[in-house]
């Protein structure tokens, strides 16, 4: 597929993107050039920023979500081994996570290449992001604190 | 469970999945009743057991690759700092990893709900796999086997 076409595939899905989230009712910014949009959402606890980038050149939707806090440094193998663990269990999406900083950012995409994609698979994604975040960013964040060990998260979530 | 609407969508894309592996000539094993196949592929070391998936429920498509080795207890820290560096580098699919039985999988999805996915997405799928899971599954492999370090696949990874 050319540049130009990947191009216009790109926005095609951009402008679906920002019409399904007018649609909604959603507010967030856009960065146009880039075919970039972001927002905020908080769930019972912890608040997390999203980015949704169309990559024209990979045809892809990438849709991230930054965790509000870094593992703490002697918490990191934990950190580690817990968001492994986490995304074991994931038919979709993964934590992303850097032992260097222990910073945590959940991971989702969905090819667009040579496709039509709909509003509803926009809302498929934020919200399954939303809502397995929810899920998991307190019990990192309770790691990261000491108040939940390894062990009692594995549990948990076995 | 997915309704008829979705059953309906799920098999035109299941169907969709054959003709790309026909289109290209891949041997595969087909399971229409659920919506799955199986095949293989050599990389430049070890194999590469595939399965692709029509998730009729969830509206996606999946491909699982199981990496043909488990860890062993004393490398699982190791490698799960491993997976957390490989992982952070990439743009589409990861690592999984289940850090209790040593089991590693590749897996890449994409979402076909309320869309038309077409072969070159698919093909996409598959190639992005293949070329991910050949690239790190030996490094893996050779990391348990004290052949390479932790160190040597973080730099790995952000090459």
């Amino acid at each position: 597929m050319d540049q130009e076409n990947k191009a216009m595939q790109a926005q095609q899905a951009y402008d679906t993107l920002c019409a399904a989230l007018d649609e909604w009712g959603w507010k967030y910014k856009k960065e146009e050039e880039k075919l970039i949009v972001r927002f905020g959402a908080t769930g019972n606890d912890l608040s997390t920023s999203f980015v949704v980038l169309m990559d024209a050149d990979r045809q892809l939707v990438r849709l991230l979500g930054f965790l509000p806090f870094e593992m703490a440094e002697d918490k990191r193998v934990e950190g580690s081994i817990a968001t492994n663990f986490a995304n074991y269990k994931f038919a979709d999406g993964s934590f992303d996570y850097n032992f260097s900083n222990g910073k945590i950012v959940w991971r989702m995409t969905s090819s667009f290449r040579d496709s039509l994609v709909g509003a509803q698979l926009f809302q498929y994604m934020i919200r399954c992001s939303c809502s397995t975040i929810d899920k998991y960013n307190d019990q990192f964040l309770a790691i990261s604190e000491g108040k939940l060990s390894l062990a009692d998260f594995i549990e948990k979530n076995s | 469970m997915a309704d008829e609407k979705d059953l309906v969508q799920a098999k035109i894309t299941f169907d969709t999945l054959c003709e790309m592996l026909d289109e290209r000539g891949w041997h595969y094993k087909k399971f229409d009743e659920d919506f799955s196949i199986e095949c293989g592929a050599q990389g430049d070391d070890l194999p590469m057991d595939i399965r692709m998936e029509v998730d009729a429920e969830r509206m996606l498509v999946a491909l699982y690759s199981k990496l043909p080795f488990s860890i062993p207890e004393d490398k699982r820290v190791e490698v799960s700092l491993a997976i957390s560096a490989i992982n952070y580098t990439m743009v589409d699919g990861c690592f999984d990893y289940n850090f209790m039985s040593g089991k590693l999988l590749f897996r890449l999805t994409t979402s076909f709900r309320d869309s038309m996915i077409s072969t070159a997405a698919l093909s996409y799928m598959l190639s992005v796999s293949c070329g991910t899971i050949d690239e790190y599954n030996d490094k893996l492999f050779m990391l348990i086997k004290g052949a390479m370090s932790l160190e040597d696949i973080i730099k790995a990874a952000n090459e």
